[in-house]
């Protein structure tokens, strides 16, 4: 039902529905959890890349570089991972006091090393401070 | 790496996972290209800190510093102004 959703909301729509993700929840676990779950389902069932959104890394970005470097981007650029908008999410609620909820993050993200390294490098490394400082800004 | 990174507020776990990844892209992944492609675009200064911090470690990582510089098109020059020592280096391998 609700990937039925996620992937029927109209493209145009302003905000899509797959924002609610990357917005600030009053039960971040479940938050968490929800998100692992649509991860970890086959690219043909659900693929964040499929709906609105930043990418991490795209061809475009490597365009003028070599053909070995723009190959390795086409293969991460469909990645269900390949998200700014979840590594924001993730790596607000890493900075959680709750120990269940970083743990929860760090399984997420040992996860996802093993399915792309690069974009969770590329990802950490892509999160604006300023969107980390708004982030505490909103939750104190 | 360290110096760029303790200037920002990142917590603990965003630190932890940074540095476990650019060490493991350092000791030469097979996608290391990309990922040190995007870091020069995005953030060069924390790949120039980076190789700093590496070269600092051993100065035999010279060698893995000057392989990524090369796949990077990294001019030297811009790369001297990383580290006096590597700056040596180059001049008088």
């Amino acid at each position: 039902m609700l990937i039925a959703i996620l992937l029927n909301s109209p493209r145009d729509a302003e905000p899509h529905a797959v924002t609610g993700f990357w917005e600030t929840w009053s039960n971040p676990l479940y938050q968490l959890r929800l998100l692992d779950a649509l991860l970890s389902l086959p690219a043909d069932t659900f693929n964040f890349v499929q709906l609105p959104g930043r990418r991490i890394v795209t061809v475009d970005d490597v365009s003028i570089a070599s053909p070995t470097i723009k190959s390795l981007a086409a293969n991460v650029q469909g990645q269900t991972w390949n998200s700014l908008e979840l590594f924001q999410v993730l790596v607000r609620l890493a900075g959680s006091e709750s120990v269940e909820i970083r743990t929860c993050v760090r399984e997420m993200l040992d996860k996802a090393i093993k399915i792309s390294a690069e974009i969770v490098h590329m990802g950490l490394l892509q999160v604006p401070v300023s969107f980390i400082l708004d982030s505490q800004f909103q939750l104190c | 790496m360290l110096t760029l990174l303790q200037d920002l507020p990142w917590n603990d776990i965003r630190l932890e996972y940074s540095r476990k990844l650019l060490g493991m892209f350092l000791a030469g992944h097979p996608n290391h290209q990309l990922v040190f492609m995007r870091i020069w675009q995005i953030e060069p200064s924390y790949l120039t800190n980076a190789f700093r911090d590496f070269y600092d470690e051993n100065p035999l990582n010279i060698t893995r510093i000057l392989d990524v510089a090369q796949d990077l098109k990294v001019k030297f020059f811009s790369l001297s102004i990383v580290h006096y020592g590597i700056l040596i280096q180059i001049v008088d391998p």
